[in-house]
């Protein structure tokens, strides 16, 4: 039997059809690494107008009332507001051609301009902005914009480009204008929740091309829009699963910017990208201390959480120096942040374990969203000091679905959730569930406590600028008293970006403004 | 024959029909709710219950269901409560994609499988039946995730061959495109449906050359690359098919991990994000769709044998 034959011919057809398998993805690979969808690398000069952005958040519609994470990132790329806000939170026309505020505070008429086209083809008219105003005023279907519009009391539209708001009372002008620059401008016809579920009806800078759900959002600049020729031409979006998948985008060249980038993959970019960190104060990470639950019920208890929250390791350890530390849930240039509660609310273990001292219960449940590392990785350095005196606190890992249901019915011990607006005027913080005046999770029947209520109230009206001290600090008080908000850090937001990327920038609210940006 | 397909044809919408049910039962049961995604975690109550009406969601359980089983008993499998786009066409963008990276994994692993097991049950003791055994084990006892990272890292990062993240380019339309965006998913995939052939390969070959019919073969003079491989690989085929078989419809809705490490957009990936957005209607039309592949690849599996082996076809 001659084997040597056939043993030749075996490894020769092996090696020919194993070759074949290693030649194809290597001559592939002598093209280069791809940057664009189709698989080829772009030309120098198309690459210019495109700008690939990858997001580990999917955009699931392109409703600017919900202001959800999902929608954030495209909120400004795709609407246009009545005002802006610029970095120092002073209020710049966008829509608006002018307003005027009355002497007393009890009405608004807005001038519009008469060059604004929504995507949809039509001209911004009064009729649109009334309608935009009515739908945030419904408690229904105004979703994240119900709950500051309840101060408006009528809209009308005196003129054909003019609008009049109508207060329920004397109304702050920074309220005022935090309701404008919250206000997104819509066409009439298409500014409905199930209609914008799967389309735009805004008249932002760029309107979209191309959409597959879970995987990319392609967005083309309007042409001729009302404030200036958008720089570059196209904008893809490329929805990613997992933040390391994003990251190992953004390094190996392929995405231009990336979204959301975990603190520990920032700190070890920061020196090959460009990157912008969170508007100060535009999102806090509160502890979230349920009333209603054992032993968190006691307040002693809630107060003696205060003492136990070392944010700077938070800062130091887990966001790699990104953020900061916020004990007080404010923008650090709010008029409401007060440095002389630091003593009241600073890192003591020793004064945490004095007050839980005559505590009925010494342990606790914590719940923690387990596809959030960076929670995780904070709640247990709670844990840890907690233990340190005494107290058990046990933490509870739920999937992100049963997280957010848990979340909203206040169903939980402690848990670590994010608050917008800290940097806006402070009743806007009634927006986020933790501080509403009413149906509020976090406290039996639904009511905070009547000191918030009526700091909350008073900060609504009042424009002296005495009262208005003495109800920052009423609010204070009752917050660090009742401890059922309590500041952790400033949550970093980073946004990544190539070098050769210029005037990337980003609004009070962190979403994107691409509109000058350009390689 | 055409019995057989029917009665595989019944069995397979009995399947469809129990798998729907529990699939319902058991997605309702976890916590969570999807029009909180939609309204957003301050949403307050009156808002989610207006989503809810409007999604439909506030009808009971088994009126929800009654309303999809009719309505995709005439193909219509609802729309994806987070996007509000067709289930069917998000399933028509996830589905070829991940047909054609199983179609890349089988090719991959049975190049690899089929020579090497082959040649390790020719040479059970020679040093690439021995390298080959290592290889297996390592590569089984790798996970999957760990294996593509490394390889991201590696052609992608530090070799810059390949872009890091893979996107779906349909083979007819560019296959050079289609090669390089898939290659390391599917190479990922390939090497570990490799591993768990070799093993099968190896031994079915093995079997089918200790049978006496081989040793009449070699008595006619025929050459030993020719018994192995027209006489004793055609009788170790029957398993060898089963299992790549068993594989293919594990990899149909089962390559979540792979997918989200290459952001691969196909089916795996697809009911992992709404089952954790809890879009009922997506999960539901993903998993049918899994089920229906699993199925029918068993079938034509079972009719394959009746293709590979004549004993079969006369029974």
């Amino acid at each position: 039997m001659n084997t040597e034959l056939s043993r030749r011919r075996l490894l020769s057809l092996s090696a020919l059809l194993g070759g074949s398998m290693v030649a194809a993805p290597l001559l592939s690979a002598c093209s280069g690494p791809s940057a664009s969808p189709s698989g080829t690398a772009s030309a120098g000069a198309e690459k210019k107008n495109v700008i690939t952005i990858g997001s580990a958040v999917d955009v699931l519609n392109f409703d600017p009332y919900s202001q959800t994470t999902n929608a954030i990132i495209v909120l400004r790329l795709l609407n246009a507001w009545l005002l802006n806000y610029d970095e120092d939170l002073k209020p710049q026309l966008d829509t608006l051609k002018a307003y005027e505020i009355s002497a007393d505070r009890t009405k608004c008429l807005l001038t519009l301009r008469d060059d604004v086209t929504f995507v949809t083809g039509k001209k911004m008219t009064a009729d649109d902005v009334v309608f935009a105003f009515e739908r945030a005023r419904d408690p229904k279907t105004g979703f994240n914009l119900a709950s500051p519009s309840q101060i408006i009391a009528s809209v009308t539209s005196p003129a054909a480009n003019q609008v009049e708001l109508t207060f329920t009372g004397p109304t702050s002008r920074t309220l005022i204008e935090d309701l404008l620059v919250g206000q997104p401008v819509l066409d009439k016809a298409g500014n409905t929740s199930e209609a914008l579920a799967t389309a735009s009806a805004s008249a932002g800078p760029y309107r979209v091309l191309d959409r597959k759900p879970g995987q990319s959002l392609t967005l083309e600049a309007v042409p001729n829009w009302y404030r200036g020729d958008v720089a570059t031409k196209t904008i893809e979006l490329r929805i990613f699963t997992d933040a390391k998948a994003l990251t190992s985008g953004l390094e190996s060249g392929a995405l231009d910017l990336a979204v959301y980038v975990p603190p520990r993959d920032g700190q070890r970019l920061q020196s090959r990208f460009n990157f912008l960190d969170s508007f100060p104060g535009s999102a806090t990470m509160l502890l979230r201390v349920s009333t209603k639950t054992a032993p968190f019920s006691d307040r002693t208890v809630r107060q003696a959480l205060w003492h136990a929250i070392d944010r700077d390791r938070m800062v130091r350890d887990v966001l790699f120096g990104f953020g900061g530390a916020a004990a007080l849930p404010w923008g650090p240039k709010s008029p409401a942040q007060d440095s002389s509660y630091t003593d009241r609310i600073d890192y003591n273990l020793d004064k945490a374990k004095a007050m839980l001292a005559g505590a009925s219960q010494l342990t606790g449940k914590a719940m923690v969203n387990g596809s959030d590392p960076v929670s995780i990785s904070v709640m247990q350095i709670i844990q840890s000091d907690l233990k340190k005196i005494g107290f058990d606190l046990q933490i509870e890992q739920v999937d992100a679905g049963a997280f957010q249901a848990r979340l909203v019915a206040g169903d939980f011990g402690v848990v670590l959730g994010q608050m917008g607006g800290g940097q806006l005027s402070l009743p806007r913080i009634t927006q986020n569930s933790l501080f509403r005046l009413s149906n509020n999770p976090l406290w039996p029947n639904g009511a905070p406590p009547k000191a918030y209520v009526d700091a909350i109230t008073a900060l609504t009206s009042d424009e002296d600028q005495t009262k208005r001290q003495a109800a920052f600090k009423q609010l204070n008080d009752v917050i660090v008293e009742e401890a059922w908000a309590i500041g952790t850090y400033f949550v970093p937001q980073l946004y990544m970006y190539k070098k050769e990327l210029q005037n990337v920038k980003r609004d009070h609210q962190n979403a994107l403004v691409l509109d000058r940006a350009t390689f | 024959m055409v019995a057989y397909l029917l009665r595989r044809s019944s069995q397979l919408l009995l399947t469809l029909l129990l798998s729907s049910i529990a699939v319902f039962a058991i997605i309702y049961a976890v916590p969570g709710s999807p029009e909180l995604t939609i309204a957003g975690p301050n949403a307050t109550p009156e808002q989610l219950e207006f989503v809810r009406e409007r999604l439909g969601l506030d009808k009971p359980v088994p009126v929800q269901y009654l309303k999809w089983l009719v309505a995709a008993v005439r193909g219509d499998l609802g729309h994806s409560l987070a996007s509000q786009v067709p289930v069917t066409e998000l399933l028509g963008q996830r589905f070829p994609a991940t047909v054609q990276l199983i179609c890349f994994t089988l090719i991959i692993g049975l190049i690899l499988a089929l020579p090497v097991g082959g040649y390790a049950a020719m040479r059970p003791n020679g040093i690439v039946a021995r390298a080959a055994s290592v290889a297996q084990i390592v590569l089984l006892a790798t996970p999957s995730f760990w294996l593509g990272i490394l390889f991201i890292w590696i052609f992608g990062l530090r070799l810059g061959w390949f872009v890091t993240y893979s996107d779906f380019v349909p083979f007819p339309q560019d296959p050079l495109a289609a090669v390089k965006s898939s290659a390391l998913p599917a190479l990922t995939l390939g090497l570990f449906m490799a591993a768990v052939l070799i093993r099968f390969v190896r031994s079915a070959v093995s079997d089918a050359l200790r049978e006496p019919f081989i040793l009449a073969v070699r008595a006619k003079g025929i050459p030993e690359w020719r018994v192995v491989t027209r006489h004793a690989f055609r009788n170790a085929l029957l398993p060898i098919v089963t299992v790549v078989g068993l594989q293919l419809g594990a990899f149909v809705g089962g390559t979540v991990v792979t997918e989200s490490i290459f952001n691969y957009p196909g089916l795996g990936r697809l009911v992992f994000t709404s089952v954790v957005a809890r879009d009922y209607p997506v999960v539901q039309g993903s998993l049918l769709l899994v089920v229906t592949c699993f199925v029918v690849i068993n079938m034509v599996v079972d009719l394959l044998y009746a293709v590979l082996d004549p004993r079969v076809r006369a029974d």
